[in-house]
């Protein structure tokens, strides 16, 4: 087993034919991920990397039965984009574009919450679980199969983390990112408890940021789990009132946005936490071999 | 990205907020109940830092504009000067409209306790709703807020309609935060914005194509203003306070999480970052446009140049040519002061292109943090000499 996705996962791209979608197919098809087809409006017919091309989402999930979209469609469509996805009864869509303006953000939240849609992003860099299914930007060729889950807004940390991961002997059950937008479909919390409900995760990985408060409620989680959690919070450094990139990354005002108090939050929680990224690999040697997973 | 006063003034006018009328210096409205004069800097608290000053006669005006124009609040150069007419004032309010990022919804803040920092408000004389983005604002939660402010009649009457029309600027303007301290109630009963806070969201500023860029960014280091130039998203740390120390470096990064942790691993070891620029998808317009990004870096004249990429699907190559094509050109740092941590499909190949260009090549972020900080200390034991 793994979350969010698996073997058993049927994925459709959505804007297929487009140029980032189009690469997406092709690296699912090649690496194995389920992959059953994909969406672009007046191109119904056509195959793409092997798969099926259906005008719509409805059509599409009639024909194969779809669970999972990965929405890489123009910025300018993609509120409609998801709309789509949610109303053809989607339970998990990853957005993967960014630079999103936040009030179409909270538009898109609440239609996927109140319709049942799990809803990854914006600005998701996706989530793959290696040897299984990879509906996300990283390279099949970098990851290994594991049993250490990883939940991060970012999606280049969490190369870093995957790369300290490995150095130190270990590999990925499931990587989730949430994207680093100020307002997202599915928060740390959410994807703790379905890696605490995995038996093949032994250790989750939770990469937080500077803004907002997300990370509390992961603190929360987190004390409640039997699964050990270990957490790293970057730009500790970062100036305030600096965006960093991350449309939600800025250290503000508010005392709970700065990393320092994240980090205080989660080690007073009993939680570990790493300095630096390049500490992340051994901290988690150290984690597993301090609290071995209770065998259930 | 955050407006000036008289900038967030001129957007709630649109939507039909009152304001003051008023004017930027050296042009003065009228007024026969005297003038305010405000300085237009971004940072808060400009009242107790003698950024607002009354003035009762024009020519007490002109010499107190003229004494605040150019000057600084703080670390903050004053951007203009605004005046406007006094105000009467029977009592202060707050009103605040907002992005709640943890909950992905529009909240409505307002207290009867105006004209103070709203953190040092109680909890329990501030009103809060939530707007559900499905419905709207919704008649009970406006009649919620005015309730909880104890307000009557007709001026309650005309407080609902403001609170509309805030939500409104919210949202048609696709700003993040649009606060109004001090908001206030006249003798005459009528609601005046006798402040604004906006800040609008970067994103969102394709929908709005005339709307010049806010003033606040002219007074920008040219390293910033060639950033955004260039579409990427840059930090300069020399304005922070303190000043980052001597020997700096200077960090690039791919990604808003990997150029944050980056920046730790130098900041946290105690050594000066004069800024960083996150690539934001640069590489794929170009080595040629990749190149002029690398020049700006250049910008903030550190001592140490890190550049720290790790790509999934993407070949280095580009980025190896791009920054040995900026290190060739006038003004560039020497080559032995540039560190490169690069990961990413085929990349023996910049390995390779680097190596031979002069620069220090290394896959392990490890390895290229200990060897920044190692030309770092370096560098200083040089300069003490």
């Amino acid at each position: 087993m793994t979350i969010l996705v698996g073997a058993d996962s049927r994925i459709l791209v959505q804007g297929i034919t487009g140029t980032t979608g189009r690469l997406f197919a092709e690296k699912m098809v090649a690496h194995g991920t389920p992959l059953v087809g994909g969406v672009t409006p007046g191109k119904g017919g056509e195959l793409l990397a092997g798969v099926p091309v259906f005008n719509s989402m409805r059509e599409a999930v009639a024909a194969t039965g779809a669970d999972a979209v990965l929405s890489c469609i123009a910025p300018q469509f993609v509120t409609d984009g998801i709309f789509e996805v949610v109303d053809a009864g989607i339970p998990l869509v990853c957005l993967y574009i960014e630079n999103i303006p936040v009030h179409d953000a909270i538009r898109m939240c609440a239609y996927a919450k109140a319709r049942g849609t799990r809803m990854l992003g914006p600005n998701s860099a996706g989530v793959v679980s290696p040897g299984r299914a990879n509906m996300s930007d990283l390279n099949d060729n970098n990851m290994r199969p594991g049993r250490i889950g990883i939940v991060s807004k970012s999606g280049t940390l969490t190369y870093e983390v995957i790369d300290e991961l490995h150095r130190h002997g270990h590999g990925e059950s499931t990587v989730v990112c949430l994207g680093g937008d100020r307002v997202i479909g599915t928060d740390y919390a959410d994807v703790l408890s379905l890696f605490e409900d995995d038996p093949d995760t032994d250790l989750v990985v939770v990469i937080g940021e500077p803004g907002g408060g997300l990370e509390y409620a992961a603190v929360a989680q987190a004390a409640a789990m039997r699964t050990p959690v270990l957490a790293y919070i970057t730009g500790q450094g970062s100036p305030p009132d600096a965006r960093m990139g991350h449309a939600g990354a800025v250290v503000g005002d508010d005392e709970r946005s700065r990393p320092q108090n994240k980090m205080q939050a989660f080690s007073s929680a009993g939680i570990a936490v790493a300095r630096l990224v390049t500490d992340v690999g051994a901290l988690v040697t150290q984690t597993l071999e301090r609290a071995p997973r209770a065998s259930s | 990205m955050k407006l000036l006063e008289y900038e967030g003034k001129a957007l709630l006018a649109r939507h039909g907020v009152a304001i003051a009328f008023g004017a930027l210096w050296p042009q003065v409205p009228a007024s026969d109940t005297g003038w305010m004069i405000k300085a237009q800097v971004l940072a808060g608290g400009r009242g107790k830092r003698g950024g607002i000053l009354a003035a009762q006669t024009r020519e007490e005006v002109d010499r107190l504009a003229t004494k605040m124009h150019g000057s600084a609040l703080g670390n903050e150069p004053v951007h203009a000067v605004y005046v406007e007419q006094k105000l009467r004032v029977a009592k202060e309010y707050y009103l605040a409209a907002l992005v709640d990022r943890d909950r992905g919804r529009v909240s409505v803040i307002a207290s009867a306790a105006g004209g103070v920092d709203i953190e040092q408000v109680p909890r329990s004389e501030i009103a809060r709703v939530e707007v559900d983005p499905l419905i709207g604002l919704a008649g009970f939660q406006v009649q919620h807020l005015r309730r909880s402010l104890g307000l009557q009649t007709e001026a309650g009457t005309q407080f609902e309609d403001l609170v509309r029309r805030t939500v409104d600027t919210l949202i048609e303007e696709d700003a993040e935060l649009v606060e109004i301290n001090p908001l206030i109630l006249t003798p005459e009963g009528r609601w005046v914005a006798a402040d604004a806070k906006v800040v609008l969201d970067d994103d969102a500023v394709f929908r709005h194509p005339d709307r010049p860029g806010p003033v606040a960014w002219s007074t920008d280091s040219k390293f910033m203003q060639r950033c955004r130039e260039l579409g990427v998203i840059g930090v300069d740390s020399r304005v922070c306070v303190p000043a980052p120390v001597r020997p700096t470096v200077a960090l690039l990064g791919n990604g808003a999480g990997l150029t944050m942790a980056t920046y730790d691993q130098i900041a946290l070891s105690g050594v000066g970052v004069a800024g960083a620029i996150e690539l934001h998808g640069a590489l794929a317009r170009g080595v040629a446009h990749t190149a002029e990004v690398i020049s700006t870096l250049f910008l903030l004249e550190a001592d140490v140049v890190f550049i720290n990429a790790f790509y999934q699907l993407r070949s280095t190559d580009a980025l190896a040519q791009a920054l040995l094509s900026a290190l060739s050109a006038p003004r560039a740092p020497l080559r032995e002061c540039v560190v490169v941590r690069m990961r990413g499909v085929n990349q023996e190949m910049s390995k390779k292109l680097l190596e031979e260009g002069g620069c220090f090549y290394t896959p392990s972020l490890s390895d290229a943090t200990a060897r920044v900080l190692q030309l770092v200390s370096t560098l200083s034991r040089e300069a003490v000499k």
